[in-house]
């Protein structure tokens, strides 16, 4: 598909062309991208409930973590098959109703756990810019098919920087809400205090199209807000003038790939060619974020996780007695990289170490959220690179401790609860770079009027 | 004011590994038995960076003590604490204060 989400709804609003064309046109399509393992689920019957919304006909897919009635929901685990979603999520609902058209399900790192779509009980997703590279993740499965060019959209999920990180290494626009934006209802769980849906797009107006289209409040989702929404499509062509840009000391550090430091040079440039107001910041704590992340997220997974044991969901193990066959079940069903995160989580919870862990892990996550609201008091916005790297070779990372590093930049806005963009910057050895501007909490505005100067500046990048 | 307690250092070992294993609920099978202790204790070494901090209780000055004593009782809203350092041997379930999910 090579063109834009706004220009599919136009021409279906006008009746140029059908509803369902489009989406027939990817479907097809999707069977010459077989081979990047990112569309793990086709609709058979794709259906268009708006052919006057503002996605009126727009093809998108959707993470494999979120609910669409009567089709299986596994978020990428063994433990959840046979799983067949019940009802919608919010942001299901929100996109049918503006008249997207779901033609499938993308793949993802099991329970979103992971930087690379690697731990899928799928197999792994490939870069369409290199297939020998992984997509990133946790949302690797999303952004690659809207690099592939087959939707102009995708929705996906943020806990720790799923979408801007896969965005990034794929040369699409990741743009993850402030906590709260967007409801969670229908959303499989991984960390309920940082989780968030959030939408990648093939360009920085069509990931605000698909915010603008599944923003707002849920009164079924208690962590929902009322906080009015906004017509976020106008902010891309709004100027920058007034706006205040700090670029991150922290962000340009001499262990990133050296093209990463040059293509964020290159934003700021371009920024400050657009009119903004550009300074250089610190926030030292953000090295730390990346501890903290790491002891918050698996803690709230170990508890969100442990409703999986056999009974209700997913394949039952044979076994003499209760107990083992909670053991067996789980076993079987949860992936190494997930039993990795759920034994860390038990184990920064358990009593001998919760105060040494949880709550310094708290306290500091209460620290960072001060020190950056400060920072927010001299800039409107902050500028950092999204990854240190560009996409990696498959198999690339040794551990899960080597592989947490890639998440260094992004996971301090999932712990902030405020909203940032990754959108490409240019390429680095052949491979897209992503810059990734954050705001304060429910200003997405603002994130969306400095992406598009960067976007405007940046010359058209895709997959050969 | 206290001062704020230094942190556990924690030395993790394939019996540590098993302890938190059962606790979580998941086997480990022998054979990869020291490549997650590995594993766990590389996360952890990690997570070691955090910077010392009060308590939270301290800091704020708000919510509940986090030093709960062993025979106080436990709400719903309140971790269930396993000491591991203790070779507690009680049943599962650790229950962060998350938000709904």
């Amino acid at each position: 598909m090579k063109t834009t989400a706004r220009a599919i709804a136009e021409s279906v609003q006008q009746g140029q062309s059908s509803p369902l064309g489009p989406a027939q046109a990817a479907l097809l399509r999707a069977q010459d991208l077989s081979a990047l393992n990112a569309l793990i689920h086709t609709e058979t019957q794709p259906q268009c409930r708006n052919p006057s919304g503002i996605l009126a006909g727009v093809p998108i897919t959707i993470k494999d973590n979120l609910l669409h009635t009567g089709r299986p929901a596994q978020a990428a685990s063994k433990i959840l098959e046979g799983y067949i979603a019940p009802n919608n999520a919010h942001v299901v609902d929100r996109m049918e109703a503006a008249g997207a058209v779901i033609i499938g399900r993308s793949n993802m790192d099991e329970f979103a756990m992971g930087s690379t779509t690697e731990s899928s009980c799928y197999g792994p997703c490939h870069n369409p810019w290199d297939v020998q590279r992984v997509p990133g993740g946790s949302s690797g499965g999303a952004a690659a098919l809207v690099a592939a060019g087959l939707t102009p959209i995708a929705l996906g999920s943020s806990t720790g920087g799923s979408v801007r990180q896969p965005a990034s290494y794929c040369g699409v626009v990741g743009l993850k809400p402030s906590y709260g934006r967007v409801s969670r209802r229908g959303l499989i769980a991984y960390a309920s205090s940082l989780d968030v849906v959030a939408t990648i797009g093939a360009s920085v107006a069509d990931a605000a199209l698909a915010l603008q289209a599944i923003a707002g409040h849920d009164p079924m989702d208690e962590t929902s807000s009322e906080a009015p929404t906004e017509d976020y499509l106008s902010y891309c062509n709004k100027p920058i003038h007034s706006l205040r840009i700090g670029i991150l000391k922290e962000g340009l550090s001499d262990d990133n790939e050296e093209g990463v430091n040059a293509c964020l040079e290159d934003a700021a440039n371009a920024l400050q060619a657009a009119g903004a107001t550009l300074s250089q910041v610190s926030l030292s704590q953000l090295s730390d974020s990346l501890a903290a992340y790491y002891v918050l997220a698996p803690a709230e997974a170990s508890s969100n996780l442990s409703r999986f044991d056999g009974i209700r969901f997913g394949p039952r193990a044979e076994s003499q007695d209760l107990e083992s066959l909670y053991i067996e079940s789980r076993s079987q069903g949860f992936g190494k990289e997930v039993q990795r995160r759920i034994l860390l989580g038990t184990f920064c919870l358990s009593s001998g170490y919760y105060d040494a862990y949880y709550c310094r892990a708290k306290a500091f996550q209460a620290k960072l959220k001060t020190a950056i609201n400060t920072l927010f008091q001299s800039v409107d916005l902050l500028l950092l690179p999204t990854a240190p790297t560009t996409a990696p070779q498959f198999g690339a990372h040794k551990s899960s401790a080597e592989m947490v590093l890639e998440d260094i930049y992004t996971v301090c806005a999932n712990l902030c609860g405020i909203p940032a963009i990754s959108v490409p910057c240019g390429l680095s050895k052949g491979m897209p770079v992503g810059a990734q501007l954050m705001a304060p909490a429910f200003q997405e505005g603002r994130l969306l009027q400095a992406a598009s100067a960067i976007e405007a500046a940046t010359p058209k990048i895709r997959p050969h | 004011m206290t001062e704020p307690r230094p942190p556990r250092i924690p030395s993790v070992d394939d019996a540590t590994t098993l302890h938190v294993a059962r606790l979580a609920r998941l086997k480990v099978p022998q054979a990869s038995l020291k490549e997650t202790t590995r594993e766990l204790a590389a996360m952890l070494h990690l997570l070691q960076q955090l910077p010392p901090q009060k308590p939270i209780a301290e800091e704020t000055q708000t919510g509940p003590s986090l030093s709960r004593r062993s025979d106080e009782p436990r709400s719903a809203t309140s971790p269930h604490l396993i000491d591991l350092s203790e070779g507690h041997q009680g049943d599962f379930v650790v229950v962060p204060p998350v938000l709904k999910s």
